[in-house]
């Protein structure tokens, strides 16, 4: 930068011929973006982290997705993206988890129950705790989405479900992944087709 | 002793059965412990293949700092900042002097520009193309093109920069060719977020052309002008800058309306201290400035509660 100075000021011709009163640039410049200076400067003060979706577009897929997933689950219409279509009471215990409605903290209580079911070690169910406390109104969250702001509270409740989610798969034991209850595999398809964009 | 048992029958024959027998014992065994480590080779292998199936993906979500003031306050009014456009930066803006220096002309001109590179990775150029004329001659007519070299040394809050401004220019200008570098240093006075009185911005720079003096340039001396300036943050969108031009000193107030939406606006004095030209004159600018690859999400005040959880 100092010799990148220093070639500009020897190459510097003396001043251009001042043939009247400089007016030109005697004001406030407009030669330079100057004239917006805190626009291209340092931000201080007043930063916060957030975790959000990489980007908008990415926000507007999720919020598409939760959309089509809760009319599907409603409709006791969800297929996984492997083809498997969980039962209709599974499908409504869903539903009743991730739409947080009035019926959501029976329903969390009974998922709760199912996942735990034949897998009852401390890590599994502490997992599968954590997993459907931020599963719960999970798709009414992305749903409401406003496209102008971060939605941090949504990604962060999508990302809080998916590492809880992931945590109980891996506390649990071969036996109970190889015929799990049908709520996992339609948690799995749920989950997979929100993070897929 | 040894000679002896060589010749003794029987004790290559008790060798031999002893040696057979240790073989097939660590043979059995060395079986027994590959099947067990097969066998749990295959239910990790197993397990490993379940998990891998049932778990799923990370979703496309990242944490990012996201800044609630657009930037520290501008520390400049008649000189160049050290600051500057970068990749994918764009702005416009319109300068106004009431009256020009021994006159009781009103003034004006339009400026545009935009920069490439990453100026906190390296360094961005930024190019200006200048109208000087505005309403007596026809817009464009008298002009020129500026171009500033500069990096933003975040960590340090530091900003450096060297340009050429009217490097090329057309029509019957009377600004002349003007060579700068300057340096910006940015210092927060206060924590909290857009405290009042928060943020001090501070610049200073050397340049020829317009930097020098009044009287330098009139007795066609080639020197090499000193100017630099101090912005203030009175509040987050009021901002009180003086500046030394190299020829009289400027102050006035920055005005940025509305946060994160890059309107700049500048209302001030010029030769306040009669030390060029015939006394203060009143200048403002308007402008705007954007970023076209720039995320424009704001923050909610929901975007804040946001806890990530770690299983």
């Amino acid at each position: 930068m100092a010799l990148a100075a220093g070639a500009l000021l020897a190459a510097g011709s003396p001043a251009g011929a001042q043939v009247a009163n400089q007016s030109d640039v005697t004001g406030i410049p407009i030669t330079s973006s100057s004239v917006v200076s805190p626009v291209f400067t340092v931000a201080v003060g007043g930063a916060a982290r957030v975790i959000t979706f990489t980007t908008p577009q990415i926000a507007v897929a999720y919020q598409q997705a939760a959309g089509r997933i809760n009319a599907q689950l409603s409709s006791q219409t969800f297929t996984t993206q492997q083809g498997f279509r969980a039962p209709p009471a599974t499908q409504n215990l869903l539903y009743e988890v991730v739409s947080g409605g009035t019926g959501s903290a029976a329903a969390s209580a009974q998922l709760l129950d199912r996942l735990t079911a034949g897998n009852a070690s401390p890590q599994a169910v502490s997992s599968a705790q954590a997993f459907v406390e931020a599963f719960r109104g999970l798709l009414a969250k992305g749903i409401d989405m406003k496209p102008q702001f971060f939605n941090s509270l949504t990604a962060t409740q999508l990302a809080n479900s998916v590492a809880a989610y992931n945590a109980f798969i891996d506390a649990s034991p071969a036996a109970y992944l190889s015929a799990p209850p049908p709520e996992v595999m339609a948690v799995r398809g749920i989950l997979a087709q929100l993070t897929a964009h | 002793m040894a000679y002896l048992r060589h010749l003794d029958p029987g004790f290559w024959r008790r060798r031999f059965a002893t040696a057979v027998g240790v073989l097939l014992a660590v043979g059995c065994a060395g079986r027994a412990d590959a099947q067990t480590a097969r066998a749990a080779l295959g239910d990790s292998a197993r397990l490993d293949s379940l998990r891998r199936f049932y778990r799923v993906p990370p979703p496309d979500v990242q944490q990012i700092t996201v800044a609630k003031f657009l930037g520290a306050p501008g520390s400049t009014i008649g000189s160049p900042s050290a600051s500057g456009a970068g990749v994918g930066d764009y702005f416009f803006g319109v300068g106004f002097q009431e009256r020009t220096r021994y006159t009781d002309r009103p003034d004006g001109g339009f400026g545009a520009g935009a920069g490439l590179g990453d100026p906190e990775s390296g360094v961005a150029l930024e190019t200006t193309v200048t109208s000087f004329s505005s309403v007596r001659h026809a817009f464009l007519s008298i002009g020129g093109f500026s171009f500033k070299v500069h990096h933003r040394d975040i960590p340090h809050m530091m900003l450096y920069a060297v340009g050429i401004e009217n490097a090329l220019t057309w029509g019957h200008t009377d600004g002349g060719t003007s060579v700068y570098g300057t340096v910006g240093h940015v210092v927060p006075l206060r924590s909290g977020d857009d405290a009042a009185f928060g943020v001090l911005s501070t610049s200073v720079g050397v340049g020829t052309g317009r930097f020098r003096s009044e009287a330098d340039i009139r007795n066609h001396r080639h020197t090499v002008g000193v100017f630099g300036g101090l912005g203030l943050r009175i509040v987050a969108a009021v901002s009180a800058t003086a500046d030394w031009t190299g020829q009289d000193l400027d102050a006035g107030f920055t005005f940025t309306p509305f946060a994160g939406r890059g309107i700049v606006g500048t209302m001030g004095v010029a030769d306040l201290t009669r030390h060029a030209g015939n006394g203060p004159r009143f200048i403002m600018s308007v402008g705007f400035g954007f970023n076209a690859r720039r995320d424009n999400r704001r923050l909610s005040p929901e975007d804040l509660s946001a806890v990530f959880r770690t299983p």
